[in-house]
């Protein structure tokens, strides 16, 4: 009797619910959400690593961890941020939105993309493996150089080294993989000046790193060699040279700067003009500022080498295209504040730390200057000073950027909105807790505080600081318990809401939220680079 | 979050956290890098000060227009929900104005930190001849050595004289290390396998205590600290003298005990991060102790107490020196150790 009925349609595995699908998936939204959610969860671990280094500098001389463990956390906690938080949470971000915003139905490379997700967790397990390994963690820095990282034992270091490769291979799968896709898949009207913002700063944030990490993979791979084949590439006392591999390290660590702040600035040019009911001033402007921030970043590595010894001429280079990073950079901070010139401002969240991150990566930005000059350099190189720089700009920046974007997209990924409360005393807390924490340890660097030290004998102010500083942190861990609680219970039972919540501009919110598999039944055609606004107007026209 | 008022009062906490916070620089010393005490680190303040008079125009001008922006164009209670701003999309003008601007502030900003190069870098001129005092610096793991003209030699302790170009030669001989004592001048680096060269001229006497490593070099990093004593020129030549070399100075064994050993195994020798090694014979036996600190450290499987060769590069007199200090110190020597035990 059942023998003619046609057959229950089937799903293909990758959009069954449950675990089997999350595992199996190539949906370019599901491995977004996988990409955040476990970078998320290595923020987390970075964090509370951060919270024990604080503790331990609270005062001086205190015993709170030992020596060694001191120096595995500031390791594994730079190391995670960078490689196994940034990177992967804009993946993630990008994974989700990309191929949306661009009216695609997915990745160009579905499974390369789910292979990328695959080696990005293994990397991170392989690096927090580090904390247990034989003979003790990873201790010689996020940067690892050499000679010191050769010579320390145990097997921590090797499997930094490992964690590095499986995560330096995920991040090139995927830059490809999104060059790819932008390049050839987008919908038709979407001319390279119709993108959204957000997709320029992910062609820029795959093109440099598909330049950059070749070489770093090179760099740790001769490392491995130095400490476990007996080569000595970078061992002067067998010929090597330990300058090269500094080199060969800036030239990816200073590109992977702006590969974790312009994203993050995409997302600011996305989310201001919908708050601030206008269109984005001057987008041509930003958009080939991101360019022009991707292309001076590559030419600038050494101005992390000022005190090495280079030729002065040379450091004069360096300084000078430094210096010319700050051009686009401003071209972008006053475009976005002509964007809010004469709107209609709304204080929601994403909004919120989208003004955040202007007031601080100012600060930021600023202080770069400092240390591009390179006499400053000298007084302040691995100072404190850099550790607050380097925060304002990667903290005040770009995690100010992925706050604003994560509650932005949050009713589009999971078709529910976030509770507003807990979401505006997550945005104080931080706001307040950050300068806290880091505006101080400019003050500290200046007073001759050098970093990755696990203690230190002066009193006075300088203690002082450090007790602020300290402070700041848990006021920044009560903002992020807020996030946490926030989007666990929003996830779960926020109110629901429809497929464009915002008023937005771009393609993401023509689709239904969240999502189906297939993203769009129908791409509406491009004529600008506010498509979605285009279609509202056309509506109210015809009614 | 309801009510204007509420909106109102956070955005001026906004406010005041951004335009506060500058101010804290007047702090003690939080006025830049410390008053310096030679015409380099003098030099360094001044484009310090200078980068930091336009940081702080430029500073003003993008937080007081944020804030500005968000008081005046926050939107009302009253402001009907489907009210957009006015369509603009741009100004050329605009966009060449606030790329040139920075452009040529930028520019300036770089010929002035150039022309100051030549005072911060501080080589000797011809005036200098003869003037130049040449002193060795030796980054260990986690000691700074210091050998003078005459081949005395210091351990974290540096004394100077004043009014002299100092010539420091910095080099390492295991990991890098960075020399910096933030009242003298900026930092430089010391690297195995290369030689680098920092000058300065003391203009005050004084003791710095200040001194630090500043690059990671391992596990006691933060322990490799030490102090610069300016003295006058007479006070520097009795040191030199007092300070020749001679053989096994006891006094010069401690500094190097307290330098090179007791950072890890203890003043007492009694263990910290290193074992206790108080009355262990090796202390006192040339050849063992040659072996353990001149040529391949301590690296035992399954023990992550790993100990660089912390006496890489001393001479056969270093060694000796140490072993006499160690010989003259009953608890470090044990029984048996210590000369007519």
């Amino acid at each position: 009797m059942a023998v003619n009925a046609p057959p229950a349609p089937v799903a293909p595995r990758w959009q069954e619910s449950g675990a089997a699908g999350w595992l199996a998936t190539v949906d370019h939204k599901r491995i977004g959400l996988l990409y955040i959610v476990t970078a998320f969860g290595f923020f987390f671990a970075g964090g509370v690593m951060a919270l024990l280094m604080r503790l331990q500098l609270m005062q001086a001389e205190l015993d709170v961890v030992t020596k060694d463990n001191y120096n595995a956390l500031f390791t594994l906690h730079g190391t995670s941020m960078i490689f196994l938080f940034v990177v992967p949470v804009l993946a993630g971000f990008a994974n989700y939105l990309v191929p949306l915003m661009i009216g695609a139905k997915d990745m160009a490379f579905p499974r390369l993309n789910a292979m990328s997700y695959w080696f990005f967790l293994a990397g991170g397990l392989v690096l927090m493996s580090s904390f247990f390994a034989d003979g003790g963690p990873a201790q010689a820095g996020w940067y690892a150089f050499p000679p010191l990282s050769v010579q320390l034992p145990g097997n921590g270091q090797d499997l930094w080294i490992l964690g590095i490769h499986l995560t330096t291979l995920s991040s090139l799968a995927g830059a490809i993989n999104f060059i790819v896709t932008i390049h050839n898949m987008r919908t038709a009207g979407m001319t390279w000046l119709r993108m959204p913002l957000f997709v320029w700063t992910i062609e820029a944030y795959a093109v440099l790193l598909l330049l950059t990490l070749p070489v770093v993979t090179a760099a740790v791979t001769l490392l491995l060699l130095d400490r476990r084949a007996g080569t000595s590439f970078f061992l002067p006392d067998e010929g090597g040279s330990a300058v090269l591999y500094q080199h060969m390290f800036w030239f990816f660590g200073h590109p992977e700067v702006y590969v974790m702040i312009l994203p993050a600035f995409g997302m600011v040019s996305e989310v201001l003009p919908v708050f601030a009911r206008k269109p984005i001033f001057g987008y041509k402007a930003i958009a080939f500022s991101t360019i022009g921030i991707a292309f001076a970043g590559m030419l600038v590595w050494a101005h992390h080498m000022f005190t090495v010894g280079l030729p002065v001429w040379l450091n004069a280079v360096f300084a000078l295209t430094s210096f010319a990073v700050a051009i686009p950079t401003s071209i972008k901070i006053f475009n976005w504040l002509a964007t809010l010139w004469r709107g209609h401002i709304s204080f929601r969240v994403p909004m919120l730390f989208c003004l955040g991150l202007l007031g601080l990566f100012t600060i930021g930005g600023l202080s770069g200057i400092f240390l591009a000059a390179f006499p400053i350099d000298y007084q302040a190189h691995d100072s404190y000073y850099v550790v607050a720089h380097m925060h304002y700009v990667l903290f005040g920046g770009t995690a100010f950027g992925l706050f604003a974007g994560t509650y932005y997209w949050f009713p589009k990924m999971t078709g529910r909105m976030y509770d507003e409360r807990l979401a505006q005393w997550h945005f104080w807390l931080i706001f307040i807790g950050f300068n806290m924490t880091f505006f101080v340890q400019h003050l500290l660097g200046l007073l001759g505080m050098p970093r990755r030290v696990y203690t230190y004998t002066r009193e006075g102010a300088f203690e002082n600081y450090n007790l602020v500083s300290t402070i700041g942190t848990w006021v920044m861990t009560l903002g992020l318990l807020f996030f946490l609680v926030n989007m666990i219970k929003s996830w779960r039972s926020g109110p629901r809401v429809g497929s464009d919540p915002w008023k937005a501009d771009t393609l993401e919110w023509y689709a239904t939220s969240p999502p189906p598999p297939h993203n769009f039944d129908s791409v509406p055609y491009v004529t600008s680079h506010r498509p979605l606004r285009d279609l509202r107007m056309r509506v109210e026209r015809q009614r | 979050m309801n009510g204007s008022r509420v909106v109102l009062a956070l955005l001026v906490l906004f406010a005041a956290t951004l335009l506060v916070l500058p101010l804290t620089f007047g702090l003690p010393g939080g006025t830049g890098p410390p008053e310096a005490v030679t015409e380099s680190g003098d030099a360094i303040n001044q484009v310090y000060w200078v980068v930091f008079g336009m940081a702080a125009v430029v500073f003003l001008i993008i937080e007081v227009t944020l804030i500005a922006f968000i008081f005046r164009f926050r939107r009302r209670p009253e402001t009907p929900p489907n009210v957009e701003g006015p369509q603009i999309h741009g100004n050329t003008r605009a966009e060449i104005v606030w790329t040139v601007i920075p452009a040529v502030l930028l520019l300036i900003l770089a010929i002035y930190t150039f022309s100051r190069v030549p005072e911060v870098e501080a080589k000797p001129g011809g005036g200098d001849m003869g003037n130049v005092v040449t002193i060795e610096v030796t980054g260990h793991q986690f000691y700074w050595q210091y050998r003078y003209p005459n081949d005395a030699l210091s351990y974290d302790e540096l004394v100077l004289p004043i009014d002299r170009k100092i010539r420091l030669v910095l080099n390492s001989e295991d990991v890098n290390h960075s020399w910096w004592v933030p009242e003298l001048t900026g930092k430089r680096d010391a690297i195995p396998g290369q030689t680098n060269t920092l000058y300065f001229t003391p203009n005050t006497t004084g003791v710095f205590e200040n001194g630090v490593c500043g690059e990671f070099c391992g596990i006691q990093h933060a322990r490799m600290t030490m102090r610069v004593e300016v003295v006058s020129q007479e006070d520097f030549d009795a040191w030199l003298e007092e300070n020749a070399p001679e053989a096994e100075d006891i006094a010069l064994g401690e500094s190097q005990w307290e330098a090179a050993c007791a950072k890890c195994h203890g003043l007492d020798g009694g263990g910290d991060i290193g074992p206790a090694i108080a009355g262990n014979s090796i202390l006192t036996n040339p050849e063992a102790l040659d072996l353990l600190v001149r040529v391949r450290g301590q690296n035992l499987p399954g023990n992550p107490s790993y100990m660089p060769p912390v006496g890489k590069g001393w001479t056969d007199e270093q060694l000796a020196t140490l072993i006499a200090y160690v010989k003259s110190n009953e608890q470090l020597a044990g029984p048996g150790g210590a000369d007519g035990g």
